[in-house]
């Protein structure tokens, strides 16, 4: 738990949620709120938001968000490594979810470039609904010409709601090859 | 906060080594106390206990000389325990790493039991996880679906109290137990009724989880007291006369409904799981159960809050005169 050597891309982001699934933390929402090392909430500060979160022993975090107007984004970040990564050819994820009320999450790939950022979107959709349901996505590197093989840095980001929402994350686990 | 294990078994060596091996894993258990039902052969530690040493000093082993049932086997373990909390599990039963995030989040909370989720192996079988349909459908219903711990409240709990009337769904609080004279009733089928429901009659703080914390298994053919279609069955009609007694006194209306809803639900389980020759004499018993439970109402009269019942029981009723009727003609 508290050693990280594995490589890939996968291996830090991994490391970092396992570090929040073992302790255990809650508070109040925020625009830009640190969860832990490497992983954030985040959402637009056009719109009023409330509301709380909770990182239960064993799992990875509960939403209870309220929002108020409409904002263009709320976020679940999780930073991936920059650099190169032209040695693999996949990275992927594995996420159990629920949620009371049926919501849908987008997953993404942002990769820093010069001056912005592009956005590489899985394939599938993350559907959480109020029995917890797995779910799995790879991006394959070679099928995507919006993705840099060569970043500055790297992000996998769960495009959340822009609606007041309930959201349970009891997992969710990267792997590269 | 410290947790005991409380283990019915009958002859079933095999998967209960497996159950204590899965804890001895996970490291949840203070104690365990396996209760051997007697037997056709005398469970020993050696066969049960896994390699390791992890559980030596751990385990209890009491056995029966003669067959009493599970419920009076976790009645004579519950009154052996000195733990904190306790956990009813069958022998062939799994808990799981959940179970263990679970007591993380009960220790130090104050709370007379905890409901949590459970897997039925129908449900993998099928491709899925987690508890049956008509469970899940029940604690959506709850408003609890979905969060690693809540407090129910009276309304939620009268709802919760519809799901499956099983021992393992529930960790308990060992003085609760104790104080609230909650336990399985004597008897070899439907001995759960009584704890379920005297469980969440007695209860001043009911925490909820929807962790999956144990893996239930259901083998359809074999010869488990499950698959008994025997007279035995009526035995039900003791705890659900006394249960209902009690719904009527001692708490408000919030387990009135839940509870014929339990009732009726359960007497057409039976149905369909008792030999035929044996209906007539069940649909007497639901017949005067039935009314009595709806003390001079008619089903009509629960139409409008809830149809569904009202229809069940308008069926019940009218197929136990049938069977009342004096003809030669086979009953439905």
């Amino acid at each position: 738990m508290s050693n990280t050597i594995a490589p890939g891309p996968d291996a830090q982001a991994n490391h970092a949620l396992s570090l929040l699934k073992a302790g255990t933390s809650k508070g109040r929402l925020t625009h830009n709120l640190p969860l832990s090392p490497g992983l954030s909430f985040k959402a637009d500060k056009a719109a009023s938001l409330k509301g709380g979160y909770k990182s239960p022993p064993g799992r990875l975090l509960e939403l209870d968000v309220t929002v108020k107007g409409t904002p263009d984004w709320v976020e679940f970040h999780v930073t991936l490594p920059g650099g190169d990564w032209s040695a693999f050819g996949l990275i992927g994820l594995v996420c159990v979810s629920a949620a009371p009320e049926n919501i849908i999450l987008r997953p993404c790939l942002r990769s820093g470039t010069e001056g912005r950022f592009v956005d590489c979107f899985f394939d599938k959709h993350v559907l959480s609904h109020p029995q917890a349901s797995t779910h799995l996505d790879a991006i394959m590197f070679d099928r995507r010409t919006n993705l840099p093989m060569d970043a500055p840095w790297r992000e996998l980001i769960l495009f959340l709601p822009t609606h007041s929402f309930r959201w349970s994350l009891q997992d969710l686990r990267l792997f590269s090859a | 906060m410290t947790l005991t294990l409380i283990i019915p078994v009958r002859n079933d060596t095999t998967r209960l080594r497996r159950l204590l091996s899965c804890a001895a894993q996970l490291g949840c258990a203070d104690r365990i106390i396996v209760v051997d039902d007697a037997s056709d052969v005398p469970v020993t530690p050696a066969d049960i206990l896994p390699a390791g040493g992890t559980l030596d000093g751990k385990l209890t082993l009491i056995r029966n000389d003669q067959r009493r049932g599970p419920g009076a086997c976790r009645n004579m373990g519950a009154a052996q325990v000195t733990t904190s909390h306790l956990l009813f599990v069958d022998s062939d039963d799994l808990i799981t790493p959940e179970l263990v995030g679970l007591m993380d989040d009960l220790s130090g909370k104050s709370f007379d039991f905890c409901l949590f989720k459970h897997a039925d192996s129908r449900v993998e079988d099928d491709g899925g996880w987690g508890q049956t349909p008509y469970d899940e459908e029940i604690w959506q219903r709850a408003g609890v679906a979905v969060g690693a711990l809540h407090k129910a409240d009276p309304t939620q709990a009268g709802i919760l109290s519809q799901t499956a009337n099983y021992p393992w769904n529930k960790l308990y609080r060992t003085g609760f137990l104790r104080k609230s004279g909650a336990r399985c009733t004597d008897i070899l089928l439907h001995e759960d009724i009584e704890l379920h429901w005297k469980s969440f009659l007695r209860a001043r703080k009911i925490l909820v989880s929807d962790r999956i914390g144990v893996i239930h298994f259901v083998i359809e053919d074999g010869d488990r007291l499950t698959q008994r279609r025997g007279a035995e069955r009526l035995a039900a009609f003791g705890p659900l006369t006394e249960i209902a007694a009690q719904v009527r006194t001692r708490r408000g209306p919030e387990f009135n409904r839940p509870f014929l809803r339990f009732a009726s639900d359960l007497l057409g389980w039976i149905k369909e799981n008792l030999e035929p020759d044996l209906h007539p004499d069940l649909m007497r018993h639901v017949q005067a159960f039935l009314l009595d439970q709806l003390d001079g109402q008619t089903p009509e009269e629960l139409l409008p809050t809830d149809p569904y019942l009202a229809g069940q029981i308008a069926a019940q009723l009218q197929m136990a005169e049938v069977y009342a009727l004096p003809s030669k003609a086979p009953h439905p």
